[in-house]
């Protein structure tokens, strides 16, 4: 991980993957390979990040039985117990930074890529690194 | 100028190590180093407290002891529940992120720079000499569960808004399902603190009914002993709250009904206004964020899961050349 951080990412080319709202305003990022990534990695293993991607934040957004306890409770304590307590939202958005930590290191870094967790760009877009291209800008 | 706290105090040095919400370039205010977050004008929001606590500390001081005494010790008790609860929603609904989007970073802004001088010129290949505008409006159009809808471009924080995002021009940033801009709470109204203003709003009016009816209860009560000229004089306190109860009932009570209807609908107060949803305009104009029947849409607003910041505002980052990063968003500006 830390390893990972120390990578300078700040000159080079990225590659976004924007936000896909045609099932509303949930986090769900566009399922389609781009075109700056063709020939650095296959795109099954693109496709398949995304779509866990995709499955972990809507897990996150939906309204299971577990949510609606911990709204409930929380509702209960005038809003209190939030203080003290992770939200079920909070606990995946530290899983998938966990998944994509682990993809980077198994699949993205040895291939010249690196993922950015969406969170550090308020959810808006997935930005993909391409590392030893430099930026034209 | 929206920077100017970050030279208000010691200027801090190119490279160092700083809280994100010192260098964040909205209206917005912080305070307990980031913890906490409200509207430039969050004066209404002491005026709101000094309201609820005053009216509260007379109506437990002078009826919930009467009562208590003479009817039941419930009454404080659910008095205090509801008092309680009141206080958590109303600095819930101030002092929490209501949703703002941060600003692109400048890549992601090269990115869509790029993809709209793409557009552009095959747009307006034929158009007429070739003189592009450079600041046309910018629109991208996206389909919800099969309706049509506009994301427009937002100039200050250059990025398109999400659906139901709007820009609030007070705070200076763009809030994700925005509803309005409160000065009476001091924040605005978004997806992260919508459920804390509306459960604010009943049970404010759920008190005011409450103590209304423990005025009268004591009142009635006093001039079965006494007579009613010397039961009103023995209870000032009571006819103070009442009337400020029914001064608030006037104002908080239609927004409740008028909220309810929106949570209902699963609408915004923006969206109503405009009329974004209404089968007036457009016929079969549905709502494709409702999520299919009142019960849900209640269930979604209430109990949903609780959304993030986006902000992170108590991370760290770096200081930045600062001449680069003003150019940046005064750049936004100007061309507005």
């Amino acid at each position: 991980m830390d390893d990972l951080s120390r990578i300078p990412v700040n000159h080079c080319a990225k590659v976004f993957i924007q936000r896909d709202y045609s099932e509303g305003t949930t986090v769900h990022f566009q399922e389609k390979f781009p075109q700056e990534l063709e020939g650095k990695i296959e795109f099954e293993n693109f496709i398949t990040t995304i779509r866990k991607l995709n499955d972990m934040y809507s897990e996150a957004e939906s309204l299971n039985s577990r949510t609606y306890c911990e709204s409930c409770f929380a509702c209960m304590t005038a809003y209190l117990s939030y203080i003290c307590m992770n939200t079920h939202y909070e606990i995946m958005l530290k899983k998938i930074k966990r998944y994509i930590e682990d993809q980077n290191h198994t699949v993205y870094v040895p291939r010249g890529l690196l993922l950015v967790d969406p969170v550090e760009r308020g959810l808006r877009v997935l930005e993909v690194c391409i590392l030893n291209e430099v930026n034209g800008r | 100028m929206e920077s100017t706290r970050v030279h208000s105090t010691v200027k801090p040095m190119e490279g160092q190590l700083i809280r994100k919400w010192k260098v964040y370039p909205g209206r917005s205010k912080f305070c307990w180093n980031g913890r906490f977050m409200c509207a430039p004008d969050y004066s209404g929001f002491f005026c709101c407290l000094a309201l609820v606590v005053v009216t509260g500390a007379l109506f437990f001081a002078r009826d919930c002891e009467y009562l208590a005494r003479e009817v039941t010790p419930a009454i404080p008790v659910i008095g205090g529940l509801l008092f309680i609860f009141i206080l958590g929603t109303l600095c819930r609904t101030t002092l929490t992120d209501p949703g703002v989007i941060p600003r692109a970073t400048p890549e992601e802004v090269l990115d869509i720079e790029k993809q709209m001088t793409e557009q552009n010129q095959n747009s307006s290949q034929d158009a007429a000499n070739g003189t592009y505008v450079y600041q046309a409006p910018r629109y991208k159009e996206v389909e919800i569960k099969g309706r049509k809808l506009k994301l427009t471009f937002c100039h200050t924080c250059q990025m398109f808004r999400p659906p139901r995002a709007s820009h609030c021009s007070r705070c200076n940033n763009c809030v994700e399902r925005f509803d309005h801009h409160c000065p009476m709470v001091g924040n605005c109204i978004g997806k992260r603190n919508y459920r804390y203003f509306y459960l604010f709003v009943t049970s404010t009016t759920i008190m005011c009914l409450y103590v209304l009816a423990c005025n009268v209860a004591v009142i009635v009560l006093r001039s079965l002993k006494t007579n009613v000229g010397d039961a009103f004089k023995e209870s000032i306190a009571s006819v103070i709250e009442g009337v400020v109860c029914i001064g608030s009932l006037t104002s908080v009570g239609g927004l409740a009904c008028y909220h309810s209807y929106l949570v209902a609908m699963e609408m915004t107060t923006n969206e109503d206004i405009k009329g974004s949803h209404s089968s007036k305009r457009i016929k079969d104009n549905i709502n494709p964020f409702s999520h299919g029947s009142c019960f849900k849409n209640c269930c979604f607003i209430i109990c949903g899961p609780q959304h993030p910041s986006l902000m992170d505002r108590r991370g760290f980052t770096y200081v930045q050349e600062t001449p680069g990063t003003n150019q940046h968003t005064n750049d936004g500006i100007q061309h507005v």
